[in-house]
C-alpha cells in the first residue's frame, strides 16, 4: 500500500484545513495582528447590530484566500472569525468601508484566486471536506451513489451565478441611496445567512443550532433559502458534492479557473476515451469530452486531480504550476490506496 | 409496504431493471450441417500448423526461455485441464466481452476467434465463400468439433461487424448463442447506458448458466485479479520500447494467444517470469534482431495463432515489427478496469465501460481514437514504417485505410496496405511487395542522411 499518493495527500491537507478553519478560535490565538500596515479597522461608529459585527478589523493580511481563522458561526467567545472571502467582500460593500480598508485585501484574495482559483474547493475548504467525507462514509456503509439528473444538472450553471449576481446584487441595492439602508443590517452577509455552514460548523464545536429568524420578509428569505441550500448539503450522502455545484464562493473563484497558474494540461492523442476520468471525478466533469473541443479546466473543475491520479496513459494529463509539470499522469499498478483499501 | 419496499430499493441501489435474456432464437432453424468423421484428421492438420511456426520460432536466436511455457500450453496441454477441472465453459468472441464476471462466475472463458486456414473450407458448406476469413475459420471449428470450441456449452457473440452477426445466427444452430447488443456509436452517454444494461443481463444468464450468484465480493476479487494481469501486461509492452526489439512479434502475439484461454493467475505469473528474463536481456544488450533493423507497426485486421503468413514475410525481408495495433495483441489486455467504487453497480459501471470506451475496433462509426492511438504507438516505438494489414473481406478496415494513409503522410511515415487472407497462394506477390517497400524505407533513409 503506498502512503503518499495524491489522494492521501489532498486528504491530509484538507484535515489540517479543517482544524485549523474550524477550531482555530479554540486552539489559537489571534496573534498575527499587523498594526502597521495601512489595514484599518472598520470605523466605529457605524452603527450595527453586535451579533454581526467583528471585534476587529480587517487586520490580518490572511484573511482572505486562505484564512486560518474560524468561521463567525463557531467563533464567539474570542471572535476570532471571518473566515471565506465571500464575507469580506459582502461586508465590505455594505458597510460601504472606505477602499484603503478593503482594496489591499482585494488585491491580495485576486492575486491567490489567480494562482490557485478553484484548489480552494478540493484542498481547504471544510465544508467540502465535510461532503467529502459523507460520500466516503456513504461508501463504506455500502448504499449506492446517486447522480445529479441530466435535467436538474442542465440549469446549475445558470442558478450557480444567478445567485451569485444576486448576493452582491443586495450588498449594492443597500448602499444605493434607494431607502433600504435601514435593512443594512439584514442584508450586510447575505452569503453568511444562507450558507450551510451556519448549521454545519457548530456541529463540530458541540452546538446545535437551527438558527433561522422569520422575524421580518428579508429574514423570511433568507432563512428559506439557507434551509433549502443546508438540504442541499446534506444530501452529499448520496450526490457528490452537490453543494459544491451552486456554492457562490465557488462560482466566485471559478471565474478565475480557466486562466489560473495552478491548471491541468491535456495531450489530447495520447487519450483513449477510456472514460475513467469522467467516472472518477467529484464534479462530474466531461475531462474525456476534450477531444470535441471542451476545456479541462472548466469553471466545474475543482483542482483535486484525481483524474490525473487514475489516468492509465503516461504523460496524457498533466499538473501545471507557473508553466512547470509537478505532477503527472501514469500507469499504476494496483496498489490499494488508504481510501480505497477494502475491509478483509 | 410497497412505498417502503421502493425506499430501500432506491437506497441500497438495487437496479431495477427489466431482465431480457440474451439468448439467441431462430424461428428458421435448421439441421445442422456437420462432418464429425474429419475431427480427427483437422486436429492433426491444425496441430501441425502450430508445430510449423513453433519450430521456426524456435530457431530464432536469443529467443527468451521463459516462452517454453506458452509453448507447452498452446500445443494443447489446456484441453486436458479444463476437461478435468469439470468447471462450466463460456466461449466468447471479440474483445468486448468482460471476463471479470466470467472468472467471478467460476466460468472458463475462451476467446474463440481462430486462424486456422484449414477450417475455412468446411464452413463455406453453409457460409457463403465471400465472407471474412477469421469468421469462416471459427466457423468450421464447431462444424468440425474441433477444441477448444468444443468444449464451450454457450458462444458469446457481440453485434460487433456484419460478419459476426450472421455467423452468431448460423451458430445457433449448433450451440446456444447469446448476442450481446453493442452500440455502434461508442462516444455517447446513450451507448454507454445501452452497453451497462446489457453487462446486467449478461452477468444474470451467467449466473444462471453457472448456478452461481455472483456476490459484490466475488466480482472485486475476479476484479483485482484480472488487473494484475493488465498491470503484467503493460509491463510487458514497456519493454518491448527497447531500442534493441527484445521479443519477435510472433512470440508477442503467442503470449496474447495463450491468454485467450490460459488461466489468468497462471498467465500472469508466467509473463511476469518473461518479463523477468527480457529485462536481464535488455540490461546486457541481448536482441532478437540485429540494431539497425528497420521497425514497422502491424495494424489492422487480426493476425490470429497459427495464422502468421504476413509475419513470416516480413521477417524473411529482414524487417522487424516493433509493436502492433490489434485486438489480439496489443489491444486485447491494454486497458485496465480501475474502479472507483468497489460495489456492486460501480464495479459493473467500470467494467462495462472499460470493455466499451476505448475500444479501437473498426466497427464503431467514429473511430478516431484508433488513429490518436496510432501516431502515439509511432512515436512511442519509434517506428519507420506501417503496415496496413487487411484481412480479405473486411470493409471496415479497409476503408478506414483511406484515413490513415492521410494522417501518416502528413507524420511522413510510409504505409504499405496489404489485402490477404489466411490461404499461402499469394505468398510470393505480397513478399515481392513487401521487399519493395523494404527498399523504399532504406531510400527514404539514406535521402535524410
Amino acid at each position: 500500500m503506498k502512503l503518499f499518493t495524491l489522494s492521501n495527500t489532498r486528504r491530509a491537507v484538507q484535515i489540517i484545513a479543517f482544524f485549523l478553519l474550524v477550531y482555530t478560535s479554540i486552539f489559537l490565538t489571534t496573534g498575527i495582528d499587523i498594526e502597521g500596515l495601512p489595514f484599518v479597522s472598520v470605523p466605529k461608529d457605524v452603527v450595527r447590530p453586535e451579533w454581526y459585527a467583528p471585534e476587529k478589523g480587517y487586520t490580518e493580511v490572511f484573511d482572505t484566500y486562505l484564512p486560518i481563522k474560524s468561521c463567525r458561526f463557531i467563533a464567539d467567545e474570542n471572535r476570532a472569525f471571518r473566515a471565506c472571502f465571500m464575507h469580506f467582500a459582502n461586508e465590505s460593500i455594505v458597510w460601504n468601508s472606505p477602499p484603503e480598508e478593503w482594496i489591499p485585501h482585494l488585491l491580495l484574495f485576486l492575486f491567490a484566486a489567480l494562482i490557485f482559483a478553484r484548489a480552494w474547493c478540493g484542498w481547504i475548504c471544510p465544508l467540502g471536506f465535510i461532503s467529502e467525507s459523507a460520500f466516503w462514509i456513504r461508501k463504506k456503509l455500502g448504499f449506492k451513489e446517486r447522480k445529479i439528473p441530466e435535467k436538474i444538472k442542465q440549469y446549475i450553471p445558470a442558478f450557480k451565478y444567478g445567485f451569485l449576481s444576486f448576493v452582491f446584487l443586495l450588498s449594492l441595492l443597500v448602499i444605493l441611496p434607494i431607502g433600504l439602508s435601514a435593512f443594512q443590517g439584514e442584508f450586510s452577509i447575505v452569503n453568511c445567512a444562507t450558507c450551510p455552514a451556519r448549521t454545519i460548523f457548530p456541529l463540530f464545536a458541540g452546538k446545535f443550532s437551527l438558527d433561522f429568524s422569520f422575524s421580518n420578509p428579508v429574514y423570511f428569505l433568507f432563512s428559506i433559502i439557507g434551509i433549502a441550500f443546508l438540504l442541499v448539503f446534506i444530501s452529499s450522502f448520496f450526490f457528490s458534492r452537490p453543494w459544491c455545484r451552486i456554492c457562490p464562493s465557488g462560482a466566485l473563484l471559478s471565474l478565475l479557473n480557466p486562466v489560473s497558474f495552478l491548471r491541468k494540461e491535456k495531450e489530447k492523442e495520447k487519450c483513449t476515451s477510456c472514460g475513467i476520468c469522467e467516472r472518477i471525478c467529484p464534479m462530474d466533469n466531461t475531462t474525456i469530452q476534450e477531444k470535441k473541443g471542451d476545456s479541462i479546466n472548466t469553471g466545474n473543475c475543482i483542482r483535486c486531480f484525481r483524474c490525473v491520479e487514475h489516468c492509465p496513459e503516461e504523460d496524457c494529463l498533466k499538473v501545471k504550476f507557473f508553466g512547470k509539470t509537478i505532477y503527472k499522469s501514469k500507469y499504476k499498478e494496483k496498489t490499494e490506496s488508504l481510501l480505497d483499501s477494502t475491509k478483509k | 409496504m410497497q412505498v417502503l419496499n421502493n425506499v430501500k430499493r432506491a437506497l441500497l441501489g438495487d437496479v431495477t431493471q427489466e431482465k431480457e435474456n440474451p439468448i439467441l432464437e431462430r424461428r428458421y432453424e435448421e439441421e445442422p450441417y456437420s462432418e464429425p468423421g474429419k475431427t480427427e484428421e483437422f486436429r492433426k492438420k491444425i496441430l501441425n500448423a502450430s508445430m510449423q511456426n513453433l519450430k521456426s520460432m524456435q530457431s530464432k536466436k536469443n529467443r527468451p526461455k521463459a516462452m517454453a511455457y506458452f509453448d507447452k500450453i498452446v500445443t494443447g496441454s489446456r484441453e486436458e485441464e479444463i476437461k478435468k477441472s469439470g468447471k462450466k465453459v463460456l466461449g466468447y468472441f471479440c474483445s468486448f466481452i468482460p471476463e471479470e464476471i466470467l472468472y467471478a462466475a467460476d466460468v472458463i472463458p475462451i476467446r474463440l476467434c481462430a486462424g486456422s486456414f484449414d477450417t475455412m473450407d468446411v464452413a463455406e458448406g453453409i457460409l457463403p465463400r465471400d465472407v471474412c476469413p477469421m469468421v469462416k475459420s471459427s466457423f468450421g471449428f464447431k462444424v468440425l468439433g474441433l477444441p477448444l470450441m468444443e468444449l464451450c456449452e454457450i458462444a458469446v457473440v457481440p453485434t460487433s461487424c456484419d460478419a459476426k452477426k450472421k455467423m452468431g445466427y448460423y451458430l445457433a444452430d449448433y450451440m446456444p448463442v447469446w448476442m450481446l447488443h453493442l452500440p455502434h456509436k461508442k462516444d455517447s452517454d446513450k451507448s454507454v447506458k445501452l452497453w451497462l444494461e446489457e453487462m446486467y443481463d449478461f452477468k444474470d444468464a451467467v449466473e444462471k448458466f453457472a448456478g452461481k450468484k455472483i456476490s459484490k465480493k466475488a466480482l472485486e476479487d475476479s476484479t483485482k485479479l484480472l488487473r494484475k494481469r493488465t498491470d503484467a501486461f503493460r509491463r510487458f509492452l514497456e519493454l518491448r520500447k527497447a531500442k534493441l526489439i527484445p521479443i519477435s512479434e510472433k512470440d508477442f502475439l503467442l503470449v496474447v494467444y495463450v491468454s485467450f484461454f490460459d488461466d489468468a493467475e497462471r498467465w500472469t505469473k508466467n509473463v511476469s517470469l518473461l518479463c523477468d528474463e527480457i529485462e536481464k536481456n535488455i540490461e546486457r544488450g541481448i536482441g532478437v534482431h540485429s540494431k539497425d533493423t528497420i521497425r514497422l507497426l502491424l495494424t489492422g485486421s487480426a493476425t490470429i495463432w497459427p495464422n502468421f503468413k504476413i509475419l513470416d514475410i516480413i521477417e524473411k525481408a529482414g524487417m522487424a515489427i516493433a509493436v502492433d495495433q490489434s485486438c489480439v495483441g496489443t489491444w486485447h489486455l491494454y486497458e485496465p478496469v480501475e474502479v472507483e467504487e468497489y460495489s456492486l453497480p460501480g464495479l459493473m459501471q467500470a467494467i462495462a465501460e472499460r470493455y466499451l470506451s476505448p475500444s479501437i475496433c473498426p466497427c464503431f462509426t467514429v473511430n478516431d481514437d484508433r488513429f490518436d492511438n496510432l501516431t502515439e504507438l509511432i512515436k512511442a516505438y519509434e517506428v519507420d514504417g506501417v503496415i496496413y494489414h487487411i484481412l480479405r473481406l473486411c470493409q471496415l478496415f479497409d476503408m478506414e485505410a483511406e484515413t490513415v494513409k492521410k494522417i501518416l503522410e502528413k507524420e511522413n511515415i510510409p504505409m504499405l496496405k496489404v489485402v490477404t487472407d489466411y490461404s499461402k497462394e499469394d505468398v510470393g506477390q505480397l513478399s515481392t511487395r513487401i521487399e519493395a517497400f523494404k527498399e523504399m524505407i532504406l531510400i527514404r533513409e539514406e535521402g535524410e542522411k
